[in-house]
Parts: structure tokens; C-alpha cells; sequence
């Protein structure tokens, strides 16, 4: 190589202007050859990048989010979409093909995944997606018009950290209303999250490509979609960086205590031989933590818990994960802080009763009433969720099929990564502490997806283990291939489960524009009546009005009950708001045939009880027959 | 001293609210369990005879502590219950 590097650079003619001319003679010829063919191998990877780039650009282009079907974004995602992440993948693996491969190859691959992946709506819908996203807002709206928070108004204001820090960032740095950069949410979460894993990655394992491979897989897991602008997005986010800290700098090298493992083996009332064994087996020794100064690690501690405070300030549900994952670790002596779980359980358990007193005084009999409840827990997880159009249940029960396969998978590689040697204490520990928040919880039946959302980054890692990080194991070539089948078989299944709801989660300009409409047109104190809570209101002044949606959709046909609900004398006006975003959530969660909902609503427009005051491509707003309000015109 | 020191203790327990014995009181000893769990961990980051003896030292004033703020929560949350 060297004497390459000298043939090609010392003895080449210049041509009389001075440019460089090629050799003629044979072995120059051979040489320059050679020099190409290494500059093209070197650029290999960044030109295949750039393919995918161009591969992606041009699908999303031609993307026709308003064509879905129940399936959601898979019914209308271009094959160029699909090809450039499975291009993306194979590159991937291929470049994992070196033993240490190069870090910044590698993190431009894997932050070019998660835009691939998460990017989407960006560019195809043109207003915040999720209904949730503009009830935030609304929370934010008001933190930066009234300078306070509103727990008697919501119980979401209970926990209002992350509004509080949304309204700041967005007044200080002048960017108006946090709604506009919703959908970029799941991009810059899941690219933190990728960080904070790497770090945990990094921890167990001295193997590059098993870290790259396992945040791949994460990648390519997260189909629960709570990485949306909302508090639980960034609690995750401080979650893991926490259980990175802590597993990197607070880890425990040696576990095992002779003094614990004499006693067990003593004979006697649940001791003897097999106590002493179980023992042993649980406290396989770690890797010496990263070594730090004592000043640091105190500085780290006061960090931990001032992460911590920010999490128990703004998500209900976060707090409960993390503090039960740091009591498993300190239980099977993981970790050096023992007190670690006793302070975040301390500070858990003061802020809810001491700070959100508005949402237990009408919650907490119904909240300890769940408690050890397995069974409706997992029928309202799992069970309850299998409901609404035909094809929205196969979406479903695909993403049931998908979370126990994962699980399953993980397992396995558990299983082979324990024949291997390796015991990975804390991985496992961390992947089973949140088991037992099942029997406590049923959290309106979304446990079972936090759960999976908190296995995960330990799932991708076992998963990733049956590929890398083995010891004096290669991957060969027939188990890259098989990598790359279930990666393929992987890209599809994420698009199918993620973008599985996006008809309904979709929301368009004009019914934005609708319900801007009808904060104009609605006085204070008015009644605010909709089909259900699927549609982008609430998102200014959002405590002036009562809203009054139909949870379930049972307003659709009930034309009467409608006219009823308005005609309440306690509010100053009343206003029935129908849009496309209402009818679609009665389609594929109601199952609602096609074709019911424009009926409804031609109903709705012809009934003598209402009067029509707003209508563009995509909502309707009516008042009381009798009500006086100006129509506008859109 | 010490007889004075408990009525005026009982005295001060007896004669305000549930309520503002809780948010007082109680939000003081949660403050100070959680800077002495802290003070725990700080000191074990050192280990050592010395660490060792803190740690035991703040285990004694830990205990009755935690006692205190896991009666505070129940009565909070049966109050609530109640209310």
C-alpha cells in the first residue's frame, strides 16, 4: 500500500499546464486502477447514503397520504420508501461485516434510519398529526398566556414539567406555537433515545457491532408511537439516560458476597446447597464501572436526582418504570447507589400526594381498585383493543403478533448469549422489573404497550446478541442473510404496526382552519359538542370552553341526542363541530361502515334542530336551530 | 426539659389541622429524608471506616423517617378516600 501510495503520488508526470496526466506505462496503469477502485470501495457507503436519500425523497414525494385505507401509511407508502430502508439495512450489515466499524459510517447510517423511519410525516402531512398533539399545545397556550398552571382544569396539569418547559423554550426562543414542530417530535425523541442507549449498550458489551445492531433494532421496534410531542416522549428519554449513568458509572464489578453465599449454604430452613447455587448464579461478576473521581460521581448522583425530579414533575407513569428497573438492580446488587430507588420512590410517591391532589380526589378509588386486577388489565390491554374495521383488527392483532414475537426472539437470544458465558444480570433484571406494574395498573389499557416500550431497548440488545458480540463467533454469511430476510420482514411489519392508525391520527388544514373558525364565532363559556375527542381543538384558550365529545362515537346517528346536549340553558351558546378526522376515528376504531358518517352528517346538515354556520372540504359547524351567530364564510 | 418539649410538641400537633400538620410537618421530614438519603449515597462513594460509621448514622435518623412519611401518604390517601 505504501509503495502504492508513493508510485502514485511521486513519480506521476505533470503536463506543461500543470494538471497531473495519467501513466501509460502498464504497472502505472495497474496502479491508478488500484487507487480507483479504493477510492470507489472507500466511498461505497456514502454513495449507497446518498442513493437512499434520493430513493426516499422521490417516494415521499409521490406519497398520497389522503388515498389511505385502514391499513394506514402502508396502504399508500411507495415501494421506494420501503427499498431505500431495506438498501439502508443491507449497507448496514455490511458494514457491520468489520470488526470495528467505522463510528462515523455507522452514525450517519443510523441517523439516516431514524429519518427514514420517523421523518415521514414531516413532509407528508402538512399540519401537526394526533389530535393530542394540539391539546398540548393548548396546555402550552395557556402556560405562556397566564404564566401558571391549571390542575383544577386538567389532570394533566398535575405533572406539568414538560409544559412548563415546552412554553419556556418556545417564548424564549420566539418560535410561537410548539403545535407547527410536532411532527418533527418523533425524530429528535428517537434520536436521543438512540444516545442514551448507545451509552447503555456500551456498558455491557466491548463488541461496536452488537451496539450499532441493537440500536438498529430499536429503531426498527418502536412501533408504540409514544415519542409524539407529549411529556412521556421525553420522560423515556430521561429514563434511559439515567439507566445509562447508572449502569456505566454506578455498576457493582463483583456482586457475588462470600459472607451472603457461607450463610445460604448453610443447611437449614430455605437454605442449603441449592440456595448457595441460586445465589451464585445471580450474582455473576460485571465489568468495573467507568472510572470517575469521587467529586464526579457525587455530581452524577445530584444529577440522577435532579433528572428524576423533572420526570416525577411531568409524566404519571415514568417514574413508577424507573424506580422499580433501579430496585431490581440494587436488589441483585447491580449497582453501587443503593439508595437510589428509595429516593426516586420517596419523590414519586410526595409529588402525587402532595401535588395532585385535584386528579386523585376523583381517581384514587378507582386507581386502587385496578390494583392486582391481572385480569381486566390484560383484557383491557389486550382483549378490548381488538375492535373497530376489519382491517384495523388485523393491524392489531398484527402488533400483538409482533410485541410477543419480539419478546419471544429476545428470549432466545438471552438463552444463546447464557450458553455463550455471558449472564447480563442487569439486562435481565431491567427487562423484568416493570413486569409486576401489570398486576397494579391497567392505565386505560395501555400498560402492556409502556411495557413493551420499556423492554425494548433489552429486547434489541438480546436480539442484536444472536448476531454480534460472541465470543470467537463471526458472523457468517448465511447468518447475515438470514439477518437481512428478518430485517426486510422487519422494515414491513414497522410500517404496517407504527403508521397503523395514521388515517385516523391524520389531521388536514381545513379542519384546522375549522376549529380557528369556531373560537372565533364561540363565546366565552360556550359548549363545544363533537362526535369525539378526534380532532385538533382545545389548542387555545382551551379553559374558556366546556367540550363535550362523545368518548366512544355514539353521537354518530343520534341526531336527537345531539339537539338535546346543545340545548342546555347553563351556556351561552353551543356549537356541534363534524369533521373528516371524527368520521375516520368512527370508521376504523367505531366500525362504522364507509359511507355512515357523510350520511350523518348530510342528516345532521338537512335536520330543521340545526343550523349550519361554517363548512369547508373537511368539517361542518352547526349551532341550535334558533341560535344566533354569525355565519362565515370559508 | 423533656416533658416540656413533648407538650409543646402535642400541643403544636393537637392544636393545627390534618391538613397543615401534613403540608408542614410532613413536607419538612420528607425534605430532610430525602437530603439524608443523599448524604447516604454521598458517603458511600468514599468507602472507608469513616463512610461506614455516617452511613450507620444516617440509617439510625433514616428509619424512624421513612416510618413517618409512609404514615403521612397512607393518611393523605385515606382522607382523600374518605373525602
Amino acid at each position: 500500500m505504501l509503495v502504492a501510495r508513493q508510485g502514485s503520488g511521486e513519480s506521476r508526470p505533470r503536463s506543461p499546464s500543470g494538471s497531473s496526466a495519467r501513466v501509460s506505462t502498464p504497472a502505472g496503469g495497474r496502479l491508478e486502477a488500484a487507487r480507483r477502485w479504493r477510492r470507489l470501495r472507500a466511498a461505497r457507503p456514502y454513495l449507497l447514503l446518498a442513493a437512499v436519500w434520493s430513493l426516499w425523497a422521490a417516494g415521499v414525494s409521490s406519497l398520497a397520504i389522503d388515498r389511505m385505507n385502514d391499513f394506514g401509511l402502508i396502504s399508500v407508502l411507495p415501494w421506494q420508501v420501503l427499498l431505500a430502508v431495506a438498501l439502508l439495512t443491507v449497507g448496514a450489515v455490511v458494514l457491520l461485516r468489520a470488526e470495528r466499524p467505522n463510528a462515523m459510517t455507522m452514525t450517519l447510517y443510523v441517523v439516516t434510519l431514524v429519518f427514514l423511519l420517523y421523518g415521514i410525516p414531516v413532509f407528508v402531512e402538512q399540519v401537526a398529526r394526533f389530535s393530542v398533539n394540539w391539546v398540548h399545545e393548548g396546555f402550552i397556550e395557556y402556560i405562556r398566556r397566564t404564566g401558571a398552571v391549571g390542575p383544577q382544569l386538567e389532570a394533566r396539569f398535575d405533572w406539568p414539567g414538560f409544559f412548563i418547559l415546552a412554553a419556556f423554550l418556545a417564548q424564549a426562543t420566539g418560535i410561537g406555537n410548539t403545535v407547527n414542530y410536532a411532527n418533527w417530535a418523533p425524530v429528535y425523541f428517537n434520536l436521543l433515545y438512540l444516545l442514551a442507549l448507545a451509552v447503555i449498550f456500551r456498558s455491557l458489551t466491548h463488541d461496536p457491532r452488537l451496539v450499532w445492531a441493537g440500536l438498529w433494532l430499536f429503531a426498527l421496534g418502536n412501533w408504540i408511537g409514544q415519542d409524539y410531542f407529549s411529556p412521556q416522549g421525553l420522560a423515556y428519554f430521561l429514563d434511559l439516560a439515567i439507566l445509562g449513568i447508572v449502569l456505566t458509572w454506578f455498576r457493582v464489578a463483583r456482586p457475588h458476597s462470600e459472607r451472603i453465599a457461607a450463610w445460604l449454604r448453610t443447611p437449614g430452613r430455605l437454605r442449603g446447597r441449592w440456595a448457595g447455587r441460586v445465589f451464585d448464579f445471580v450474582t455473576p461478576d460485571d465489568e468495573p464501572p467507568r472510572s470517575a473521581h469521587g467529586a464526579q460521581l457525587a455530581a452524577l448522583l445530584v444529577m440522577l436526582v435532579a433528572i428524576f425530579a423533572f420526570i416525577a414533575y411531568s409524566h404519571q407513569l415514568t417514574p413508577f418504570f424507573l424506580t422499580f428497573a433501579l430496585l431490581g438492580l440494587v436488589v441483585f446488587n447491580r449497582i453501587s447507589a443503593r439508595s437510589l430507588p428509595i429516593i426516586f420512590g420517596v419523590m414519586t410517591v410526595a409529588w402525587v400526594s402532595y401535588m395532585t391532589v385535584p386528579f386523585l380526589q376523583g381517581h384514587v378509588a378507582s386507581l386502587l381498585s385496578e390494583v392486582g386486577k391481572l385480569g381486566d388489565t390484560v383484557g383491557t390491554n389486550v382483549v378490548q383493543r381488538i375492535q373497530g374495521s376489519r382491517d384495523h383488527q388485523l393491524i392489531v392483532t398484527i402488533r400483538l403478533a409482533f410485541t410477543l414475537a419480539v419478546w419471544a426472539v429476545a428470549a432466545l437470544g438471552a438463552l444463546v448469549r447464557f450458553r455463550d458465558g455471558r449472564r447480563d444480570l442487569s439486562l435481565i433484571v431491567l427487562a423484568v422489573a416493570p413486569v409486576p406494574l401489570v398486576g397494579l395498573q391497567a392505565y386505560g389499557g395501555e400498560l402492556v404497550l409502556r411495557l413493551y416500550l420499556f423492554t425494548l431497548p433489552m429486547a434489541a440488545f438480546f436480539i442484536a446478541g444472536l448476531l454480534y458480540g460472541r465470543p470467537g463467533i463471526s458472523p457468517s454469511r448465511l447468518r447475515q442473510g438470514f439477518a437481512i430476510v428478518a430485517a426486510m420482514v422487519l422494515i414491513v411489519t414497522f410500517f404496517v404496526t407504527r403508521y397503523g392508525n395514521e388515517r385516523v391520527d391524520l389531521i388536514t388544514p381545513a379542519e384546522v382552519q375549522a376549529v380557528e373558525q369556531l373560537y372565533a364565532m364561540a363565546p366565552t363559556g360556550s359548549l363545544l359538542v363533537a362526535a369525539s375527542n378526534n380532532l385538533p381543538w382545545k389548542f387555545q384558550d382551551f379553559e374558556r370552553y366546556t367540550y363535550l365529545p362523545a368518548s366512544d362515537g355514539s353521537y354518530v346517528g343520534q341526531i336527537g341526542t345531539i339537539a338535546t346536549v346543545l340545548d342546555d340553558p347553563h351556556y351561552p351558546a353551543a356549537f356541534l363541530i363534524l369533521t373528516r378526522s371524527q368520521g375516520t376515528y368512527a370508521e376504523v376504531f367505531g366500525g362504522l361502515a364507509p359511507g355512515a358518517w357523510s350520511r350523518f352528517v348530510a342528516d345532521v346538515r338537512a335536520s330543521p334542530w340545526f343550523t349550519e354556520v361554517y363548512r369547508n372540504g373537511d368539517a361542518d359547524i352547526f349551532v341550535p336551530a334558533g341560535q344566533r351567530t354569525a355565519s362565515v364564510t370559508p | 426539659m423533656t416533658s416540656t418539649v413533648t407538650h409543646a410538641t402535642i400541643l403544636v400537633l393537637t392544636s393545627t389541622s390534618y391538613d397543615a400538620i401534613t403540608k408542614t410537618v410532613g413536607l419538612a421530614s420528607v425534605v430532610v429524608l430525602l437530603v439524608l438519603l443523599l448524604q447516604k449515597e454521598f458517603a458511600r462513594i468514599h468507602p472507608g471506616p469513616r463512610a461506614t460509621a455516617w452511613i450507620h448514622a444516617f440509617d439510625l435518623a433514616l428509619v424512624p423517617l421513612l416510618i413517618t412519611f409512609l404514615i403521612i401518604v397512607t393518611a393523605r390517601l385515606a382522607e382523600l378516600l374518605q373525602a
